[in-house]
């Protein structure tokens, strides 16, 4: 390898290491003795509501909240990863919140879609909510055609996308000193694999500014067809926690927002927790 | 044929009331048309000028006459005449009259409160001549059922019948004709539209020719009674003096302002019988098939099991009510069933309609057959459409409480992992700390750019660089141009005189050795240049030959060397090159 061609490696390296950076580590409020305490005490307290669930339903309530309240700790202080969001998801459910439930296990699964735990556990809290709103057929089809983008973690594809794109522009760099077709197509690939991830976080990035996704929590609430007691209801039945929906706009202490099937309408703003 | 003249004719008095000043209110009626037929719209205008408020008219009501408001204009104009400006406001109400009779119409004073006094018209006479507007065009709506029933779908034709113009004993044209056609409203029909000629009987017995315009619409009906359509209106300008223009295009120079509402053919509107009708029957009418899916098939208790309703049939799809699962007994026993009604989606001939049904025991073995009661018209009763059971499996489940957790501890180990299942369907937390405090920060957009925009820069820089060095530098370009630059200058040395050619020749061997071996070329003049080639090539041929071109240029150049010694000279030159050339130095 030329002096060039590796100064030129090197440059990409950095610029790889540089990228690995912002999208990993990032420090927790709570130096890491510390996190791992509350976190033992979330996981025995968990366990031990449990054990005495059948016994002593009240003991076992209050051993659920301690559970919750050490594991929200942790989010607070800044650790988040998808098993953390999935206890809590956990934890809500047996409190009996569905709605909290599948807001936490969509948190989760957006960090991690591969993880099955975390789909079947949205999947089985999912069966829970009333109504069941199917989503619109059009979505469906969309959905599954991207499943790279709706199917993978946003953060492993900017991962994807940043090493794509760096190791084929190094496979272009290594082919202008040793000129062969495959080094050439390779790169390439890469290259254009790599800007697609790029433009798929972009994309998401941008959709979930603009519509963010959101969860109904709570009690059941009506949905209206405009802002405000008063207006009418969209729906005669009432939405109840844990259906999931998008957030379209904000106005006086109402949102409006898109349901699966793509009906519209408003929900007062404390009855919806975005994802 | 009466004509029409361009402007409005003033048929009647600018009533004013009072005495008429500049700057004081004024109010006049106007009828703005000359011929008045019954049957046929006309025009009253009522003015008022010079005014600063003005209530809306009153419009008296005439016996056998219908009265419309057309609406309001209003226009300002101002004058300045020897420096003094006035303005004045004028505004127009219009109503549209039509006479129901023949004979003298009068019209009453109409009052309008104008700047706080009641002005008045004086009463109008208007002279209303016999109509023969029903023969010229007409309207009808026919379908093949006498007789139809309250949410029956049938197809109805609407059908404009237009007596064509005749011009120089010839009909004008169909499409003309359908040019004069105005739509007001044509209700539900908005089908194609089929042009055709037919003959009729007109009311004096005579048959007449007319033009047809037939378009169509599917109908259903949603109340019993004869049916009719008092909201279609048509109407048309019917020609009554044609002209041609200098490209030869007819066109009206007067018509009249026909209009015409549909004539329904002899329809009854049915109201369904109460006699046979079933307690479920939801309210559709037509013949209809009806077929149920159900997903998953295998369920546990309280689980959602999504039913999709399919309904085939010949009636009104968009309208067609969903089945009242909710008082269905047998689905209602043993599955919870939600109360609401069904939204349905027309999909091409059938109509779909989803609901979610939950099973509440164990023991059900089949989702049972539903039922969607149907009247169908043509039969004049009331059916059900059946469809097959459907066979599930469901299996037991615990409530979500917290108590059968409990449960889920005493299960022995090596118990099989359905049970777990059976016993709680959410899937355990996750207990390993590494991973629960591994921390994932935000995807950053910024890093993500940088890490898709720096390598195309890198790339960029070093496809520069190599394409310098593929091009050599200064070094290797002028070492490339070296021989091409020398021949260039032997050759121009054959031009010269002897005495010129012998110096520039020399200058070109030493300007060739500079270049190429990236030298200063005046260390190359003379014997220095057979010292370098001395160092630098082990061919002593080479610089034997080398040597004795620089001494024949030598002598040409002071005056020893013939005419054409230049040629021989500069080939010898050119061989030295090439020689050199082949050279690896």
């Amino acid at each position: 390898m030329t002096p060039r061609v590796l100064t030129a490696a090197l440059v990409l390296a950095g610029v790889a290491a540089g990228l690995a950076f912002p999208l990993t580590a990032r420090a927790a409020g709570i130096p890491p003795e510390r996190q791992r305490e509350i976190l033992r005490r979330g996981l025995d307290a968990f366990d031990e509501a449990v054990r005495v669930a059948q016994q002593r339903a009240a003991e076992a309530e209050e051993l659920y909240r301690e559970a919750r309240n050490a594991f929200a700790a942790l989010r607070d202080a800044g650790v988040r990863n998808a098993a953390l969001e999935y206890n809590l998801g956990n934890t809500h459910f047996r409190l009996g919140d569905l709605g909290r439930a599948i807001l936490h296990y969509r948190r989760a699964e957006r960090l991690e879609p591969s993880n099955e735990r975390v789909r079947e556990n949205l999947e089985y809290a999912r069966r829970q909510v009333e109504p069941l709103i199917e989503p619109a057929g059009q979505a469906r089809l969309w959905r599954d055609l991207a499943f790279v983008h709706y199917r993978t973690s946003m953060h492993g594809r900017a991962w994807a996308a940043g090493g794509l794109t760096i190791l084929g522009w190094l496979l272009l760099i290594v082919r202008l000193r040793w000129p062969a077709r495959s080094l050439a197509v390779a790169g390439v690939i890469g290259v254009l694999l790599g800007l697609s991830l790029a433009g798929s976080v972009a994309w998401q990035t941008r959709e979930e500014g603009q519509w963010p996704p959101a969860v109904v929590v709570g009690e059941p609430v009506v949905l209206r067809l405009g802002w405000g007691e008063g207006s009418d209801p969209a729906l005669k039945q009432p939405l109840g926690p844990g259906v999931e929906l998008w957030v379209l706009h904000e106005r006086g202490g109402w949102v409006e927002v898109r349901l699966p099937n793509n009906q519209t309408g408003w929900l007062p703003a404390v009855a919806v927790e975005r994802v | 044929m009466r004509r029409i003249v361009s402007g409005w004719l003033l048929l009647t008095c600018l009533g004013l009331a009072g005495p008429v000043a500049l700057g004081q209110a004024q109010l006049g009626l106007e009828v703005e048309s000359r011929d008045i037929y019954a049957g046929e719209p006309f025009t009253v205008a009522l003015r008022v000028e010079n005014f600063s408020s003005c209530d809306p008219p009153v419009f008296p009501d005439l016996p056998g006459c219908t009265v419309r408001s057309l609406g309001q204009q209003e226009s300002s104009q101002t004058y300045i005449v020897n420096g003094r400006m006035t303005s004045s406001t004028r505004r127009t109400y219009r109503f549209e009259l039509t006479a129901r009779e023949a004979g003298e119409l009068v019209i009453p004073p109409v009052t309008v409160s104008v700047d706080g006094r009641a002005l008045q018209t004086p009463p109008v006479r208007v002279d209303v001549q016999p109509g023969d507007a029903g023969e010229l065009f007409f309207v009808e709506i026919t379908s093949d059922h006498r007789r139809i029933y309250v949410g029956q779908r049938v197809r109805l034709v609407l059908t404009i019948w237009v007596q064509p113009v005749r011009v120089q004993g010839r009909d004008i044209s169909s499409n003309y004709m359908r040019g004069q056609l105005r739509v007001i409203n044509l209700g539900p029909f908005r089908g194609e539209v089929e042009s055709a000629t037919e003959r009729r009987r007109g009311s004096d017995g005579s048959t007449q020719t007319y033009y047809t315009y037939k378009t169509w619409a599917e109908f259903v009906a949603d109340r019993p009674g004869r049916l009719s359509f008092d909201d279609i209106e048509l109407g048309i300008q019917y020609p009554t003096e044609l002209s041609r223009d200098i490209f030869g295009q007819l066109y009206p120079t007067a018509y009249r302002n026909l209009r015409a509402s549909p004539r329904v053919g002899e329809i009854e509107v049915l109201p369904l019988p109460a006699a046979g009708r079933p307690a479920n029957f939801t309210g559709a009418v037509g013949t209809f098939d009806l077929v149920v899916r159900a997903s998953p098939m295998a369920v546990r208790v309280g689980e959602p099991i999504q039913l999709t309703i399919e309904i085939r049939g010949d009636g009104p799809l968009e309208t067609l009510p969903g089945p009242n699962l909710a008082a269905d007994p047998l689905l209602n026993n043993g599955f919870r069933v939600p109360a609401e009604e069904l939204a349905g989606e027309v999909v091409g001939s059938r109509k779909i309609f989803t609901q979610m049904i939950r099973p509440e025991r164990p023991d059900l073995t089949e989702i049972p057959s539903l039922e969607y009661p149907y009247f169908d018209p043509d039969r004049g009763l009331y059916l059900v459409a059946v469809s097959e059971p459907i066979p599930i499996s469901v299996t037991p489940a615990p409530t979500l409480d917290t108590g059968a957790l409990a449960e889920r501890i005493g299960v022995p180990r090596d118990a099989p992992t359905a049970d777990l299942h059976v016993l709680d369907g959410l899937r355990g937390n996750e207990t390993r700390e590494d991973v629960l405090l591994r921390s994932v920060s935000r995807v950053s957009l910024e890093a993500l750019a940088w890490a898709t925009c720096t390598p195309p820069a890198a790339f960029l820089l070093v496809w520069a660089g190599s394409l310098y060095m593929r091009t050599g530098g200064v070094t290797r370009r002028r070492r490339q141009r070296a021989l091409r630059s020398a021949r260039r200058r032997l050759d121009q040395a054959r031009q010269r005189p002897p005495r010129e050619a012998g110096g520039a020749i020399a200058a070109a061997l030493a300007g060739y050795l500079g270049e190429r071996f990236n030298q200063p070329v005046g260390r190359m003049i003379g014997p220095a240049a057979l010292d370098f080639l001395a160092e630098r090539t082990g061919a002593p041929e080479l610089r034997e030959r080398w040597r004795e071109v620089l001494e024949r240029s030598e002598r040409a150049t002071f005056g020893a060397a013939a005419e054409g010694d230049t040629d021989a000279l500069v080939d010898e030159a050119q061989a030295c090159l090439t020689a050199l050339e082949r050279e690896r130095i």
